[in-house]
């Protein structure tokens, strides 16, 4: 019997795919990971721009997560970059919130990282770790300008990305949390103004306290049945130690405090509040709920969030809100805010076009690019001054922006060691989270924990 | 006596349906709980306690979900890797069930046994060196990545197919061989119109698997312009927060299309799983 | 080369030739993400970095691991929970439903679930589960007078249980279909002459159904250990693995180690971990199965 001609033809097409495909695959790795030292070139990049418009436009690309709104604008604030001059053309994107980190760090194993991106929590110690980021040192120091020193809080919010002198990335904007509370329901309910309270500075975890207890009253099938949720995750965990006057979780040696008693004292402050139901903490009703929803629906009275929640509760008609830090703790002598992570602005320290991106980097995270992305619902503080203005201009949806801009010069970025170890992360939340399930008492499991840390349990 | 007897048994027979109804009830209830939060504002879903009967009729959430988000290239996503699928497999699975059913060759022996191993792995086990296959082969985060390892890895749906093939009889392999027909030429005019009924099983299988297959595009996915109905799905979970009633009418929209297959091929899908149970 | 010899290399020429697209699968897809697991088990790997081989170290740091043994143990309890459930209402169900009007319909009705995805299903099955806004504690007080309110997904007692149940309803009706389907082919005679001996209802089901059943009930009883232990899109979209880890399981923490902590050898371990699992199980089944499983005409 003769083989078929068919199965020839099979054959052929078979071998021609595979070996196309080993020639894909042995062409991917040869890419050797030296690192590229960025030649300190902005005036270059000056001149440049005045020479006569090349053919092409060099190419940037640039990873940043949100929304469909917010990539929306995103696009928009490419175009705007791209279509002010000539020289560079920058592309933006898209990604999901939840799907960043994989992404970046995907996108750099398979060395088609983007130009420029935004650096957080997640993927920051592993772009640290890789050299990864590219070092701006040399572009701030002959750059006249770029000013670091005109940035809101700058030693907060640069934290991460400033060792041995040099710096890694600029955090262009901020968002420190605070509540957010239903001013129609708690001034009907016969109590003053927080905003009021927080003015004269007898904003207290009392004077909370009182306001939860009286909306719980009054809850009945259609009104509100909780105060507050405490949503599950590590910015309102915080909150409530550090508005007891908690600076840090680590001492200035950079071991683990969580067990301080100023934090045990607000854990057990908290862990009353659930048992009397006033508080309902976020995981204990499954997923798919969180403050903001009920909020929104007028179900509770206060929520957590920092101003990203603005766009959200502008479209609220049915009641009047307002803003207010965390009320003060016994031990507090002053209001304070924390801002939930790093979104710093970063460039590849692999780029083919180190002047380019810094060019858009500059323009990003200055005047321009900040009036760009956090003027018009806005989403967080913009953090070089000068800007105070686009906050301001909440004010036709709620009393007072203003409390934003004060906040947020006290605002206190995570801690380095939480941040930048995902593992020890993850032990510190497992550990808030059995404490507020009311699994485990505060003392206990917070000394538990910082033993963990400190005997390196995570890893 | 006898009486009593059929009125026991009468007795039976109505406890009998009372729970059958009941567990029709319990099976359809989420989905009617769907379609009824997807129709009404979202406020109205916040009520204790819950309101049961649809007083509102509000189909713009419909829109709204369609619109806010790239529903649209989703699906067109997800029809081009189910039908590239679909085509594929079925070709790659009934020429191998063929050949392990009326064919003797070296390695046989250890070959199907080979198969029949890789059945047992599940894609959790695996889905991190698929990863990096993909990844080195140029494929993340493409199309092609979610079509070609179902493609041609298809331990079950060979299996399947080889028991049909097996049960029809050899004489008509051996007159064609005979006649001098070639092997791919037996397999094509002969065995392939014999299991059409096997086929369409196996195809709607395949059809619904990859339609609603999470995982996969989950880890072989980056961009938003590849997500699958799916994982678009997933990621809105996270996004809209803030209005169940356009997440509920986002999920009916991406419902729909495997129910409606499923409607008019249920008889396929029922005989396919029986005949790959019974003979396993 | 004689013409007999000529004759079977040109054989298993052909036959290769049409097997070709399978085995490529088979080899690329099947085998080799298997000795890969292998491999990248003995390393450290972050993907960015180089690959560094530690031998057993990523091996033994996932055992004794409190996340892997919290995942395994979950895991573990899920089987438990699940394939009983999930296979004993199969089979109710499949009892009833076997010489009853409609069949046809309610067999429908019962696997619509089956073919719904589960993203969809998480959507609706996390308000169902909702301690205030659910219907399911509504039902559970209002018609059945239970003066309790269930935390569900939000209690570490329950929330395992919570996905267990939404499991079933998903899954039962595939194993439903193949025990109707073996009920069909039970013998009447079987049950002809179980009366004339005098056999009331529940003997015939105890001595005749039952075990002709057995090589449903085995295959049903596999595919459902081997899907359960498998379990990944319910938790990880329903409770993220939570509270305090109580939904965290095998699939999900492989996931979590390869695609977010980014440590391939660690992630492969696991793999490694839950592949052998998957094969002494496989096994077991098999060796007591003979000894149980009653094959009609053998």
């Amino acid at each position: 019997m003769k083989i078929n001609r068919k199965s020839i033809l099979a054959v052929v097409v078979t071998v021609i795919m595979v070996l196309s495909l080993l020639a894909a695959c042995s062409s991917q790795s040869n890419n050797t990971s030296g690192t590229t030292v960025a030649e300190p070139a902005a005036k270059t990049v000056e001149q440049s721009t005045a020479a006569p418009a090349p053919q092409k436009k060099v190419h940037l690309t640039w990873l940043y997560f949100g929304n469909p709104d917010e990539q929306k604008q995103w696009t928009a604030t490419a175009k705007a970059f791209t279509d002010m001059q000539d020289k560079i053309e920058v592309e933006y994107i898209p990604c999901a919130n939840d799907a960043y980190t994989q992404k970046i760090l995907t996108m750099f194993a398979s060395h088609d990282a983007p130009d420029t991106f935004y650096t957080r929590n997640g993927e920051t110690p592993t772009l640290l770790k890789e050299n990864k980021l590219l070092d701006l040192t040399p572009f701030i120091k002959v750059d006249p300008n770029f000013n670091i020193d005109s940035y809101v809080n700058i030693e907060q919010i640069n934290k991460p990305f400033m060792k041995d002198g040099k710096v890694f990335a600029i955090g262009d904007n901020d968002n420190p949390m605070l509540l957010y509370y239903n001013k129609t329901m708690i001034t009907g309910l016969g109590f003053q103004d927080p905003h009021d309270m927080y003015q004269a500075g007898t904003w207290t975890w009392d004077e909370w306290t009182k306001i939860a207890a009286k909306v719980k009253d009054s809850s009945t099938q259609s009104k509100p049945i909780y105060a507050f949720i405490q949503d599950a995750w590590f910015g309102p965990n915080f909150l409530w130690a550090l508005s007891n006057g908690v600076g840090s979780f680590y001492t200035a040696d950079g071991k683990p405090s969580y067990n301080d008693p100023k934090v045990v004292e607000a854990l057990n402050w908290i862990v009353k509040r659930l048992k009397d139901k006033t508080i309902l903490y976020g995981a204990s009703s499954g997923k798919g709920m969180d403050g903001g929803q009920l909020f929104q629906a007028g179900q509770i009275a206060f929520s957590s969030a920092g101003r990203w929640m603005v766009p959200t509760y502008k479209k609220i008609t049915a009641f009047k809100w307002d803003i207010v830090p965390f009320p003060k703790g016994p031990q507090a002598t002053q209001y304070i805010s924390y801002t939930p992570g790093y979104t710093s602005f970063a460039i590849n320290a692999e780029t083919k076009h180190t002047e380019e991106a810094w060019a858009w980097f500059r323009w990003f995270v200055g005047k321009d690019g900040q009036t760009q992305n956090w003027g018009k619902g806005g989403n967080c503080l913009p953090t070089i001054k000068g800007l105070e203005q686009l906050v301001l201009d909440d004010k036709a949806y709620y009393e007072h922006p203003q409390t934003f801009l004060d906040i947020q010069k006290v605002a206190i970025w995570p801690d380095i060691p939480y941040a930048m170890n995902s593992k020890e992360g993850k032990l510190v939340d497992d550990a808030f989270q059995k404490v507020f399930m009311l699994q485990g008492d505060p003392k206990s499991t917070m000394d538990q924990l910082c033993s963990d840390i400190t005997s390196g349990a995570a890893n | 006596m006898k009486s009593a007897k059929s009125y026991l048994n009468n007795i039976a027979i109505t406890f009998k349906y009372i729970v059958i109804v009941i567990g029709t009830i319990v099976m359809v209830f989420p989905f009617y709980w769907m379609i009824l939060t997807s129709i009404r504002d979202a406020s109205l879903s916040y009520r204790i306690p819950p309101v049961f009967n649809p007083t509102q009729f509000k189909w713009q959430n419909y829109v709204e979900a369609w619109t806010a988000y790239p529903y649209g290239h989703a699906y067109i996503n997800s029809f081009i890797v189910t039908t590239a699928v679909v085509v594929f497999s079925l070709f790659t699975t009934s020429l191998a069930a063929f050949v392990f059913a009326k064919m003797d060759f070296a390695g046989k022996k250890i070959l199907f046994p080979m198969i029949l191993a890789t059945m047992m792995i599940p894609f959790q086990v695996t889905m991190v060196p698929v990863y990096l296959i993909m990844r080195s082969m140029h494929l993340y985060n493409s199309l092609l990545a979610l079509i070609i390892p179902s493609s041609i890895f298809n331990a079950s749906g060979v299996f399947l197919l080889r028991q049909f093939i097996k049960g029809i009889p050899n004489e008509y392999c051996e007159s064609a061989f005979i006649d001098g027909a070639g092997y791919f030429k037996i397999y094509y005019a002969i065995y392939l119109p014999l299991i059409k009924t096997a086929l369409i099983s196996l195809m709607i299988f395949i059809f619904i698997g990859v339609y609603n297959d999470f995982l996969m595009p989950l880890i072989l996915i980056r961009d938003i312009k590849f997500y699958t109905v799916p994982i678009l799905l997933a990621q809105m979970k996270g996004m809209w927060t803030t209005d169940i009633a356009l997440s509920d009418a986002a999920a009916a929209i991406a419902v729909i299309p495997v129910l409606l297959v499923y409607c008019f091929a249920q008889r396929y899908i029922i005989e396919g799983i029986t005949l790959s149970g019974l003979k396993a | 080369m004689n013409i007999k010899q000529k004759r079977n290399l040109k054989k298993n020429v052909n036959a290769y030739v049409l097997l070709l697209p399978q085995l490529i699968g088979l080899v690329v897809f099947g085998a080799l993400p298997i000795i890969m697991v292998f491999v990248i088990s003995f390393s450290e790997w972050n993907l960015i970095g180089s690959m560094h081989f530690v031998g057993f170290k990523s091996i033994f740091a996932e055992l004794k691991h409190p996340y892997f043994t919290k995942a395994m143990s979950n895991t573990l309890v899920f089987v438990i929970m699940n394939v009983p459930l999930t296979v004993g209402s199969a089979f109710i169900i499949a009892m009833l439903l076997n010489n009853v009007r409609f069949k046809v319909l309610f067999r429908a009705i019962y696997f619509m679930p089956v073919v719904t995805s589960v993203v969809a299903s998480v959507m609706v099955w996390q308000w169902l589960f909702h301690p205030d806004f659910g219907p399911i504690n509504a039902v559970l007080n209002g018609v059945f007078h239970l003066p309790v309110k269930i935390l569900w997904l939000g209690s570490t007692k329950t929330a395992m249980l919570s996905i267990v149940i939404m499991n079933a309803w998903q899954t039962l009706g595939y194993g439903l279909i193949l025990f109707l389907a073996g009920l069909q082919a039970v013998p009447g005679v079987y049950y002809e002459a179980a009366t004339i001996d005098g056999a009331n209802k529940w003997q015939k089901t105890r001595m005749i159904t039952v075990p002709l059943l057995s090589p449903t009930t085995f295959y049903c009883v596999i595919t459902s250990i081997i899907g359960s232990f498998q379990v990944f899109g319910q938790p990880y979209l329903l409770t993220q693995g939570g509270p305090l880890r109580s939904t965290y399981t095998i699939a999900m923490h492989i996931f979590q180690k390869g695609f977010t902590d980014m440590e391939m050898g660690r992630a492969c371990a696991v793999s490694l971990v839950l592949f052998v699992i998957i094969i002494i199980i496989t096994g077991i089944q098999f060796r007591v199965s003979k000894r149980w499983v009653f094959y009609e005409g053998e």
